[in-house]
C-alpha cells in the first residue's frame, strides 16, 4: 500500500494516492482560499497603487495613495480611535472571559448549561441584530441613558458625545467573550490540582495562588486569546456602522469603517485598498512585537 | 406599362394604408390612458427593478407592480432598501455588471452616469409618451452638458420643514410664515425647548441647509454652478459661518437634538420624534410628508409643511423644486424595450399613479396630476398640503437656482461639512464658526480636485 501510494502507475493508482485524496478533500477550501482570499488580496494590492473607481479602468499612479495617507487627518484619526478601541476593549474582554471561566470551573450540575448560555452572545455577536439592540439599549431613550439621567446627568447621551460614544461599542465587544472564555476554561482544567494543594499547604491565599500559579500556567493561552482578539478588534466594523456611523465627529470612525466609506461612498477604491494594506502592516507589526516579547512573559511547563 | 401601373397603384395603396398608422405612431401612440389602449403581452418575460424608500413606498410600489403584471403578464423581480444601504448594494451590483433593468436614481446620477441608458430615443419614438409632460419637467432629469435624458422623474419635491402646530400653540409660538427667518426659527426653538424640555428639532439636513444659506445670503450666490460642473461659490465664507454658529449654538443649548439622537433617527423619517409628538419641527423632503403623516396620525398628531427659514425675510428663499428621484434603465439591460414600456406605465398611467399617489413626488404628468387632484379620495388633506408647498416654492423667483445634477464630489464634501465642521464645531475643535467656515472652504476645494483627477 505504502509503495503503491508513492508511485502511482495507473489512473486508479493516482486516484488512490494519499496526496490526491488529501488534496481532493481539501479542494473546497483550496478553491475558496485562492478565489476568495488570495486573488482579491492580490487585486487589492494592485489597486492600492492605482487611481481606481468601481467599474472603471484602474490607472497606475505608483505610491501616490500611500503618500496621501500621511497627510490625511481622517485616516490618522481612524488609526487613533481604532487603537483606543483595541487598547481598552481587548483587555476588558479578556479579563471578563477569564473571570467567568474561573467561576465556571467549579464543577456544578449546571456548569454545562451556564457555559452554553455565556457562549450565546459570541454566536450572534457580530450580527446586525445585536448592534440594533445595543443601539436601543444605549440610545438617547434607552434604559442605560435613562438610568444615568436618573442620577442627575441631564442631557447626557452616549452617542451624542464624542468622548463617550466609544464606550457602548467597547462594551458590546466585551460582552462577546464566549470563545475566549471556552479556551480559558479548557486551559484552567489542565492546571494540575497538586500545584494548588501544595500552595495551600504553604499558606498561599487565593490571590497569591492566582498570580503565582493560574496566570503563569495560563500564559500561553492568554497569548493566543490576546492575538486573536487584537486582530478581531482591529477589524471591528458592524457595530460602528450600524450604531454610530462613525460619529459624532469621527469619534468611532474605526479604520474598517473608514475604508468602507472611502471605497463605497466616495468611490476612491484604490485609496481604500491602500488603507487596508497599511492596516494589515500595522496589525502584522503589533502581532510580531507580541510574539517576539512573549518569551519574556509566557511560561511553558515543558 | 401595365405592370408599372400595377406597381404604382400597389405602392399608393400600401402608402395610404401606412399613413394613418404612421400618424398614429407619431403622436401619443403609447398613451396608456387612451381608451382601448392595447397592453403589450409580456407573459413569460421578466425584468428586475430596485428602489429605496419607506414601508409606505414599498407597499404602494408592489401594488403598482402587481397591476402591471395583471395587464401585461410581465414578471417583475423587485428589491428595495433603505436610503443608506441602497448605494452599497448599487455599487456592488454595478461592479458585478448585475444591476437590475430598472433602478431608482437620485440627483446624484452624475456619479453613476456610466450605468444609465439615455432615454432620448425612447421619448422620440414615443415608447415613453411625453405628450402630457412639459419640457421644464423633462429638464429636471436632463444632463445639461449633453442633452441626455437620464431617467423619468417620479415627480418633483422640495426640501422643506414641517411642524406640529399643537406644540406651537401650547408654547405660545407663532406659526412659521412663508418667509420666516433664521432668527424666528432660533427663537421658536428656544421657547419650545424651554416649555417642553424636549429638543424642538430632531432632524436637520446640515449640508443642504449650509448650501441654502449661501443662496439666501445675497442674490447671485450659489454653492454649485447650474450645470454641476464647478463651484459657483467664490470664497465669501460669511454665510457658512452664520449657519454654523446659529445651528451649533442652538444644539449646545439643547434646543436642537444632539448628533446622537439625529443619527438614531437617521434616514428613517417615520422614526422622527415629531411623529410621536416630542419634537416640534423637522426638516424633510416634501414627498416624505405622506409617510410621516401616516405615522403621526396614529399618534393623533396633525402636521403642517412650511418653508426653510431665510437669512433676510425679503431676500432669497434658497429653496428649489427638483426631481425627487428618477427611474433609469440600466445600459447593459437585455430588456430595454420592455423596461421603457414599464417606465411609460409607471410615470404616465393614471391607474398606476392612483396607487402611488405622488408618494415619490408631485407627478410630472399633467393629466395624472389633474386626475389625482380631481379625486378627493386621492388628494386628501395631507397630499393637498404637499401640492400647496410645491406650488408655493415654485413661485419663489430663485427656486430654479439649482443644478439638476449633484456633482460627483458632493457626497464627500457634504459628509465632511457635516462631520468635520458642524460636528467638530459642536465639539469645540475650532476657534470659531468663522474659522470652521474658512477651513471647510479650503477642504471642499481639495476634495473637488480629487474628483477632477479621477
Amino acid at each position: 500500500m505504502q509503495k503503491a501510494a508513492q508511485r502511482p502507475r495507473s489512473a486508479l493508482g493516482f486516484l488512490h494516492h494519499d496526496n490526491t485524496v488529501g488534496y481532493l478533500f481539501a479542494l473546497p477550501f483550496i478553491i475558496g482560499f485562492l478565489g476568495l482570499t488570495i486573488y482579491p488580496m492580490g487585486l487589492s494590492l494592485y489597486y492600492s497603487f492605482c487611481n481606481y473607481k468601481i467599474a472603471s479602468e484602474p490607472e497606475w499612479i505608483g505610491l501616490t495613495n500611500y503618500i496621501n495617507l500621511f497627510h490625511d487627518g481622517t485616516f490618522g484619526n481612524s488609526l487613533l480611535v481604532t487603537i483606543q478601541y483595541v487598547v481598552i476593549g481587548v483587555p476588558l474582554k479578556l479579563i471578563f472571559a477569564l473571570l467567568i471561566a474561573m467561576l465556571l470551573t467549579k464543577p456544578t450540575r449546571l456548569q454545562g448549561l451556564y457555559r452554553a448560555i455565556y457562549y450565546i452572545p459570541s454566536l450572534i455577536g457580530g450580527s446586525v441584530a445585536v448592534a440594533l439592540v445595543w443601539k436601543q439599549l444605549f440610545g438617547s431613550r434607552g434604559p442605560v441613558v435613562t438610568m444615568i439621567k436618573g442620577l442627575g446627568a441631564t442631557g447626557f447621551n452616549f452617542f451624542g458625545n464624542s468622548s463617550w460614544a466609544f464606550l457602548p461599542l467597547v462594551l458590546c465587544n466585551a460582552w462577546q467573550f464566549g470563545s475566549s472564555m471556552l479556551i480559558f476554561a479548557s486551559g484552567l482544567k489542565q492546571i494540575p490540582r497538586d500545584y494548588y494543594e501544595a500552595a495551600e499547604i504553604d499558606g498561599a491565599n487565593v490571590i497569591k495562588r492566582f498570580f503565582s500559579i493560574t496566570l503563569p500556567v495560563l500564559s500561553p493561552i492568554i497569548l493566543f486569546n490576546l492575538i486573536m482578539q487584537l486582530i478581531s478588534g482591529f477589524m471591528t466594523f458592524t457595530q460602528a456602522q450600524i450604531i454610530t456611523q462613525g460619529g459624532p465627529n469621527y469619534a468611532t470612525n474605526y479604520i474598517a469603517l473608514n475604508i468602507f466609506t472611502e471605497g463605497f461612498a466616495y468611490s476612491h477604491m484604490g485609496y481604500a485598498c491602500a488603507q487596508s494594506w497599511v492596516m494589515l502592516l500595522i496589525m502584522a507589526a503589533i502581532t510580531g512585537i507580541i510574539f517576539k516579547t512573549s518569551s519574556y512573559w509566557t511560561f511553558y511547563e515543558n | 406599362m401595365k405592370k408599372f401601373l400595377v406597381v404604382v397603384l400597389a405602392l399608393c395603396l400600401a402608402l395610404s394604408m401606412m399613413a394613418p398608422a404612421l400618424a398614429e405612431k407619431a403622436e401619443g401612440w403609447n398613451n396608456v390612458n387612451a381608451e382601448g389602449y392595447q397592453w403589450p403581452d409580456y407573459s413569460g418575460k421578466k425584468i428586475s427593478f430596485m428602489w429605496w424608500g419607506s414601508d409606505t413606498r414599498a407597499q404602494k410600489t408592489i401594488e403598482m407592480i402587481d397591476l402591471y403584471k395583471q395587464l401585461t403578464g410581465l414578471e417583475i423581480e423587485y428589491e428595495y432598501f433603505d436610503g443608506g444601504s441602497y448605494w452599497t448594494q448599487f455599487q456592488a451590483k454595478q461592479a458585478a455588471h448585475a444591476l437590475p433593468d430598472v433602478f431608482q436614481m437620485g440627483n446624484n446620477w452624475l456619479t453613476y452616469y456610466d450605468t444609465i441608458e439615455p432615454l432620448n430615443a425612447y421619448i422620440e419614438d414615443g415608447t415613453i409618451d411625453t405628450t402630457a409632460i412639459s419640457e421644464a419637467m423633462l429638464a429636471t432629469t436632463k444632463n445639461q452638458a449633453n442633452g441626455d435624458i437620464t431617467g423619468m422623474s417620479n415627480g418633483t419635491n422640495a426640501r422643506c420643514f414641517c411642524y406640529n402646530p399643537a406644540i406651537f400653540d401650547e408654547c405660545g409660538v407663532a406659526y412659521p410664515t412663508e418667509n420666516w427667518t433664521w432668527d424666528d426659527f432660533a427663537a421658536a426653538c428656544r421657547t419650545i425647548y424651554e416649555k417642553t424640555g424636549n429638543p424642538a428639532v430632531t432632524t436637520l439636513e446640515y449640508n443642504s441647509l449650509a448650501f441654502s444659506t449661501v443662496t439666501q445670503w445675497k442674490e447671485g450666490y450659489n454653492f454649485y454652478s447650474m450645470d454641476g460642473t464647478s463651484f459657483a461659490f467664490e470664497g465669501d465664507t460669511a454665510p457658512l459661518a452664520y449657519i454654523f454658529d446659529l445651528l451649533t449654538t442652538l444644539q449646545k443649548e439643547g434646543a436642537i437634538a444632539d448628533y446622537g439622537i439625529q443619527n438614531e433617527i437617521g434616514q428613517n423619517v417615520e422614526a422622527d420624534w415629531i411623529a410621536s409628538g416630542e419634537a416640534a419641527i423637522m426638516m424633510l423632503s416634501s414627498n416624505q410628508f405622506q409617510a410621516l403623516s401616516n405615522v403621526a396620525k396614529e399618534n393623533g398628531i396633525t402636521l403642517e409643511l412650511c418653508t426653510i427659514p431665510r437669512v433676510h425675510a425679503d431676500g432669497q428663499s434658497g429653496m428649489v423644486v427638483r426631481s425627487s428621484q428618477e427611474m433609469c434603465i440600466y445600459n447593459e439591460s437585455q430588456n430595454k424595450e420592455i423596461a421603457a414600456n414599464f417606465l411609460n406605465f409607471f410615470v404616465n398611467s393614471i391607474e398606476a399613479n392612483k396607487i402611488l399617489n405622488c408618494e415619490r413626488g408631485v407627478s410630472i404628468n399633467s393629466d395624472v396630476l389633474a386626475a389625482l387632484k380631481a379625486d378627493p379620495e386621492k388628494t386628501d388633506e395631507v397630499t393637498g398640503k404637499v401640492y400647496t408647498i410645491i406650488d408655493l416654492i415654485g413661485s419663489f423667483p430663485d427656486a430654479a437656482n439649482s443644478s439638476p445634477a449633484e456633482p460627483a464630489a458632493n457626497e464627500e464634501i457634504s459628509d465632511s461639512l457635516k462631520k468635520t465642521y458642524f460636528q467638530g464645531l459642536a465639539e469645540g475643535k475650532f476657534e470659531s464658526a468663522q474659522d470652521a467656515a474658512d477651513k471647510f472652504w479650503v477642504e471642499a476645494q481639495e476634495i473637488w480636485a480629487k474628483y477632477e483627477n479621477q
